[in-house]
């Protein structure tokens, strides 16, 4: 039987789409600081506990500086219900309280980055808005307590940073939803 | 008409939530054997994959029912093996012992015709499966089925590997080849910047400022487009690629912005003082889809254009977070008790169809060309990522070996 070929042999390179050159990148211009980068900081222990660690859920209180200048009490995190973004009026004090830790270090050239964070519940887009918008709200009530809101810098982590990373419950997620503030230089 | 039941992990007459699919009507269907070349047979460690993945792709095309055992033969042998009388089609494929080459020929049983013939290479073993996705679209395009080229176009996505870090992977629909492109720091979002895949665009979280960057793929070159305060996303680009949908936060509020990206002007689409997020083109790209809490949770909407009139999208459903658009359709993701589902619904119509049933199920994409849906499965602390053919009802779960994705692009 003769053997046709209706379609002509002809050979085919496969332009997969060469893979880049692998891009490490730190962004070098960063001043964020990381997870081990403290010298950023004055008088304040950014993980609340002098041991290095943060957002491992090693450390779950929220509170920065507990034994630094500013005396027992240091800056705290504000923690929001699933899906809101609103300060609550039960958390105004704390607000009120990082107001005041934080106004001396603004009239001393420093800024406030005030991040914005979530569970892993939703879509992680919605999710960094979400975020925002908790942070938002922190910038406005800091605001209503005499900081310059022009000091103050937003971002969201989305749930990229969460604080509690040991399980899924409900209790673990509530700890991840929150709002931290930095002072950067 | 004849019925073939496969294994069935869920059952739905509804939706297509499992890993095999139920079998409605197969006689539609060729029946297709592979040969393997028996002088390069085995050569290489790949070579069973190479089995594998031309079974999985001619599976998954919905257009074959194909023999699963593996047979050897001469490849420039013109008699089809006598067991093989009542199939109608065979392919022959050589895979050659450097993993980079595959030379197929499909024949057709009744007159021993080769219907198809034709070599294939790539420049790096590891992209083998690159090789039968592109033989097998072809296969599906000489015998006159519909296109399935979404089937050779390379899937891109970010995963967190750890607090405030993630890494952007580009891999083929099954991930069997996969690899890092883009790692250090927080590297979020990555979305195709054009149809040919030749650029990408991702959001940077390493500087003071949320960055989008485009990133040549041949090249490497990186380019900074544009920063926002807060967030940013490029949510999606337009079909000629000279527009992007961003969420863009100045001031901390959320909102979609279009940008021109030959002059980089953008202009703000949305002005609701809550969440606005997740732009998605539809119909003639003078429409958006898009999510947004305006009423208290999550759902999504559709506006014109330069319209300020909002009209609610998804007619199912009460905290929906994610979106996708092809033309008239809408996929979006539903909250609903425990699960996450995945539902396809009309822009047009209040027309809504369940797609999964259980589970968690997010970031639900359409290809391209509309007709295949990608979407993400969580189980536990594993990712898998999942496809549905809507015109074959062909269905299949990829797994991650690590990492939570966090952004898909296909």
């Amino acid at each position: 039987m003769t053997k046709q070929i209706l379609f002509a042999t002809t050979f085919t390179l496969i332009m997969v789409g060469c893979a880049p050159k692998n891009l490490n990148t730190t962004d070098n211009s960063t001043i964020v600081p990381t997870g081990d980068n403290t010298e950023v900081y004055q008088n304040v222990d950014p993980y609340g506990n002098g041991n290095g660690q943060y957002g491992t859920g090693q450390n779950g209180n929220g509170q920065y500086g507990v034994n630094n200048a500013y005396g027992k009490v240091g800056i705290q995190n504000v923690y929001f219900d699933s899906d809101q973004y609103n300060i609550t009026p039960d958390k105004l004090g704390i607000i009120s309280q990082n107001a005041s830790l934080l106004r001396g270090k603004i009239s001393s050239g420093a800024r406030v980055k005030i991040e914005g964070h979530c569970d892993a519940t939703g879509t992680d887009e919605y999710n960094y808005a979400l975020g925002l918008r908790r942070a938002k709200a922190a910038k406005d009530a800091l605001q209503n307590s005499g900081i310059n809101p022009r000091q103050i810098t937003l971002v969201s982590m989305g749930e990229s940073s969460p604080e509690c990373t040991t399980s899924n419950s409900s209790d673990c997620y509530a700890k991840n939803r929150r709002v931290e503030f930095k002072v950067i230089q | 008409m004849r019925y073939l039941l496969f294994f069935v992990l869920t059952l739905n007459l509804f939706s297509f939530d499992a890993v095999l699919n139920i079998e409605i009507d197969v006689e539609s269907k060729a029946t297709l054997s592979l040969i393997e070349d028996s002088k390069t047979a085995g050569s290489t460690v790949n070579h069973s994959k190479m089995f594998t993945t031309l079974l999985n792709d001619l599976q998954m095309s919905g257009h074959f029912i194909v023999d699963k055992q593996l047979r050897r033969g001469n490849f420039n042998d013109i008699l089809v093996p006598a067991e093989l009388h009542d199939r109608e089609y065979v392919l022959k494929y050589k895979y050659n012992s450097t993993g980079t080459t595959l030379n197929i020929q499909l024949v057709r049983v009744a007159d021993a015709l080769v219907m198809f013939s034709n070599n294939y290479s790539v420049n790096a073993m590891a992209r083998y499966p690159f090789l039968a996705h592109n033989a097998i679209v072809e296969i599906n395009k000489v015998l006159g089925y519909e296109d399935i080229s979404w089937m050779k176009r390379n899937i891109l996505f970010s995963k967190y590997t750890g607090s405030s870090k993630s890494e952007i992977w580009i891999a083929d629909y099954t991930l069997s080849y996969s690899s890092v492109i883009l790692r250090g720091g927080l590297n979020l979002f990555p979305k195709w910047a054009n149809a040919n895949q030749s650029a990408f665009y991702y959001t940077s979280y390493n500087n003071l400022l949320p960055t989008l960057y485009r990133v040549e793929m041949n090249s490497g070159a990186r380019k900074k487009v544009v920063s926002s305060e807060g967030m940013l996303v490029a949510s999606d680009v337009s079909r000629d690629g000279s527009r992007v949908l961003l969420t863009m936060a100045p001031n901390g509020q959320p909102d979609i912005y279009e940008m021109n990206v030959r002059n980089g002007s953008t202009k703000r689409l949305t002005s609701f003082s809550g969440i606005d997020v997740n732009g998605k083109y539809i119909g003639d790209e003078s429409q958006i889809a898009f999510v947004s809490n305006r009423i208290g949770k999550a759902n999504i909407y559709t506006k014109a254009i330069g319209s300020r009139s909002v009209s609610r999208a998804a007619h199912y459903g009460k905290n929906n977070s994610s979106c996708d658009a092809s033309g008239q359709n809408l996929l979006y993701s539903v909250k609903e008790g425990g699960s996450t589902n995945i539902y396809l619904g009309s822009i047009n119509s209040s027309y809504v169809r369940p797609l999964t049933s259980n589970g968690r199920n997010s970031l639900p994409r359409f290809s391209t060309d509309g007709k295949v849906i990608l979407y993400i499965k969580q189980n536990g602390g594993r990712n898998s990522i999942g496809y549905m053919n809507l015109a074959t009802k062909q269905s299949a779960l990829f797994s991650m070996q690590s990492g939570k994705i966090q952004s898909i692009d296909w």
